[in-house]
């Protein structure tokens, strides 16, 4: 049986295919005029896909992919992008999306009389789409992760630090023989300080008792000395003898004799000349006797032992402290080690709270990110031009609709009794038969 | 053609009783009232049943001169033996406008009697649009209405006061004929072949068979 819609369309057809013939003529006629005066525009398309976890739940709703890909926030990135002169509102006319029911892939199509233009902005909008898609889905979870891997990098650090310092104190607490070798130089040290100490007490013994001695002997030996000197003597006699002069004079002429003063000056110069020439022999001790000599040196040397003896003993001093130091530092690092150990104990605890803490995070942002990932799995390509025969060709099948759709409103309108249906229609009475068009 | 109208003979044969006074109404002239009535007359007579033809369409008046035909006042006094498979049928012609706008509903129905004694079958064409009154006692006697439509023609004011008359008829009016403009030029003119010269034999055949008939019932 033949649908009566298709038998009304044929009639249709049939009835007014002239008036279809000359709309069409005429479209045809000017439908290269327009193709040449009209603008050519070029359309570009990117087509996403939304991958996700989510998609396999069929109760979950898909996210609204176009108004992420017209949104202010994408458009405004693609006009920075590439320093388009628009605006979004603007700009957003210019674009198309296709997103099929429940489908979760979309089309993005911009259309400029650009081809090259309108590909580049079409792969920009899917690109800072899929983009701006992934900051939405993974959003608040960035600054965490980042956060704890910059501590999780700290903690790391200080368990290394820890295990360095536990290395070398083990390196230098691990072996006995460097606390025997150490106590026994100590030992040694002060075995050592101990003979320099009484070596010491010795020397200065010696010095003592030859200071004594020289003491004693003093004056004797200033005497053979200076007894021996000429020059020392006759100052000295000449000396006495200016004293002499000197007492007599001042006796009888105190007040009356001018000389006087300078004599007494000259008395003095005399002493202190004296005493210059005293010890110069005394230091000399070219008169000096061979025992009185001998005990003199004695004396020198008993001092200079004595003075070696001290700074002997200053160093031993100083390198049994040094040593007793490194002994005591020796004796405290299982101190060391213990305090860290426990200092690594807490980096280690706080290393594994902090890693803990990220994978929940990064937990929480996968689960957050379930919405899925936008891909471009299409790039728009360049079209460096459009054929206009592609527009002629739409041009004559959208003419041919418009004309069979002129027809179709010209019938409607139209009150000739045609057929059947318009009989029945105006006498509420079946058509018993009918003459013509079915035969 | 004419099994469209054997078709349509067909379906009056399992509608209406016999005899019957079928009009076919046009609502306007051209509409193939005529045409539908003469092919209906003649499908009904090649079926052997006695017809007449009852052209009251005004275009017919030249032609009736043509054409045999007979008065009302003769269709009393036909006697004729026709030849049931020949295809004869009678004509009374009746293209007078002033005689159909004075002719009275009784007078119709008078000649409706006449008609249904004389004959199985009575068509009768009508032109709504010429002369209501008489297309209106036309239909309010006969036993079956059919209205002829041209197809392609405008839809006009007669359309719809026709279509409101025959509302009252109920199922009297059985349904239309949609003719186009071939077949209403076909049956304007080459049924007239089959209109015989001898319809006076032919009727009085009909009468005599008829009341034989009358008699047998009456026996039984």
């Amino acid at each position: 049986m033949k649908n009566p819609e298709i038998l009304r369309f044929v009639e249709l057809l049939r009835r007014r295919w002239l008036v279809i013939a000359v709309l069409w003529g005429v479209g045809m006629l000017a439908l290269p005029l327009f193709a040449m005066l009209a603008p050519p525009t070029h359309k570009a398309t990117a087509e996403l896909l939304l991958v996700s976890q989510a998609l396999k739940d069929t109760t979950e709703a898909n996210p609204d992919l176009p108004s992420i890909v017209t949104s202010t926030e994408v458009l405004d990135r693609v006009i920075d992008r590439l320093n388009l002169n628009t605006n979004p509102t603007s700009f957003a006319q210019s674009i198309k999306t296709k997103s099929p029911t429940k489908a979760s892939s979309i089309e993005v199509t911009y259309q400029d009389p650009d081809g090259v233009k309108a590909a580049t902005v079409a792969n920009a909008l899917a690109d800072e789409s899929a983009r701006y898609f992934h900051e939405v889905a993974t959003r608040g979870y960035a600054a965490s992760i980042k956060s704890l891997h910059e501590h999780i990098a700290e903690s790391k650090a200080e368990i290394s630090e820890d295990d360095r310092l536990l290395q070398a104190k083990h390196a230098y607490a691990s072996s006995d023989k460097v606390i025997d070798d150490l106590t026994s130089r100590v030992d040694g040290l002060e075995a050592q300080r101990l003979g320099l100490a009484s070596t010491l007490a010795a020397d200065r013994a010696a010095v003592a008792s030859l200071n004594w001695q020289l003491r004693d002997i003093d004056p004797i030996v200033r005497g053979e000395i200076l007894t021996k000197d000429v020059v020392y003597l006759q100052t000295q006699s000449e000396l006495a003898k200016d004293v002499a002069d000197l007492h007599s004079e001042r006796a009888s002429f105190r007040n009356n004799f001018p000389g006087l003063a300078a004599l007494e000056a000259r008395v003095e110069s005399e002493r202190s000349q004296l005493k210059s020439l005293e010890a110069a022999a005394v230091k000399d001790g070219a008169g000096l006797s061979s025992s009185s000599t001998q005990t003199v040196l004695d004396r020198d040397r008993a001092v200079g032992a004595a003075a070696s003896d001290v700074e002997r003993l200053r160093a031993t001093d100083a390198q049994l402290a040094d040593e007793r130091r490194r002994l005591e530092d020796v004796a405290g690092a299982g101190a060391a080690i213990g305090t860290l150990r426990a200092e690594r104990g807490a980096a280690l605890q706080q290393y594994l709270n902090l890693t803990q803490r990220l994978g929940t995070t990064l937990g929480d942002a996968a689960q957050a990110a379930s919405l899925g990932t936008l891909v471009v799995v299409s790039r728009a390509l360049p079209i460096p031009s459009e054929s206009r025969k592609e527009i002629v060709a739409l041009g004559a099948l959208l003419i041919l609709a418009l004309a069979v759709g002129a027809a179709y409103v010209l019938d409607e309108i139209d009150r000739r009794l045609w057929g059947v249906r318009e009989i029945e229609n105006l006498y509420g009475r079946p058509v018993l038969i009918e003459f013509g068009g079915k035969q | 053609m004419s099994v469209k109208f054997d078709l349509l003979r067909v379906q009056l044969e399992n509608t209406i009783v016999r005899p019957a006074v079928i009009a076919i109404v046009a609502s306007t002239a051209g509409d193939g009232g005529e045409a539908a009535a003469r092919g209906l007359a003649s499908s009904l007579a090649r079926a052997g049943y006695s017809t007449l033809f009852v052209d009251t369409s005004l275009s017919s008046h030249n032609r009736s001169k043509s054409v045999p035909s007979l008065s009302l006042d003769e269709i009393g006094l036909l006697q004729s033996t026709p030849d049931p498979k020949a295809g004869i049928v009678a004509v009374l012609t009746l293209g007078d406008l002033s005689l159909q706008k004075v002719t009275s509903q009784r007078d119709v129905l008078s000649a409706f009697k006449i008609f249904r004694r004389k004959f199985d079958y009575a068509i009768i064409n009508a032109e709504y649009s010429a002369s209501k009154s008489f297309a209106t006692s036309l239909f309010i006697g006969a036993d079956a209405v059919v209205v002829s439509v041209r197809k392609g023609r405008r839809e006009e004011v007669n359309d719809a006061r026709l279509a409101t008359a025959l509302e009252g008829l109920g199922s009297r009016f059985l349904g239309l004929a949609a003719l186009d403009s071939a077949v209403i030029e076909h049956y304007s003119v080459a049924t007239n072949v089959s209109v015989t010269s001898d319809i006076r034999g032919h009727t009085a055949q009909l009468e005599k068979e008829r009341k034989l008939r009358e008699n047998a019932e009456s026996a039984i």
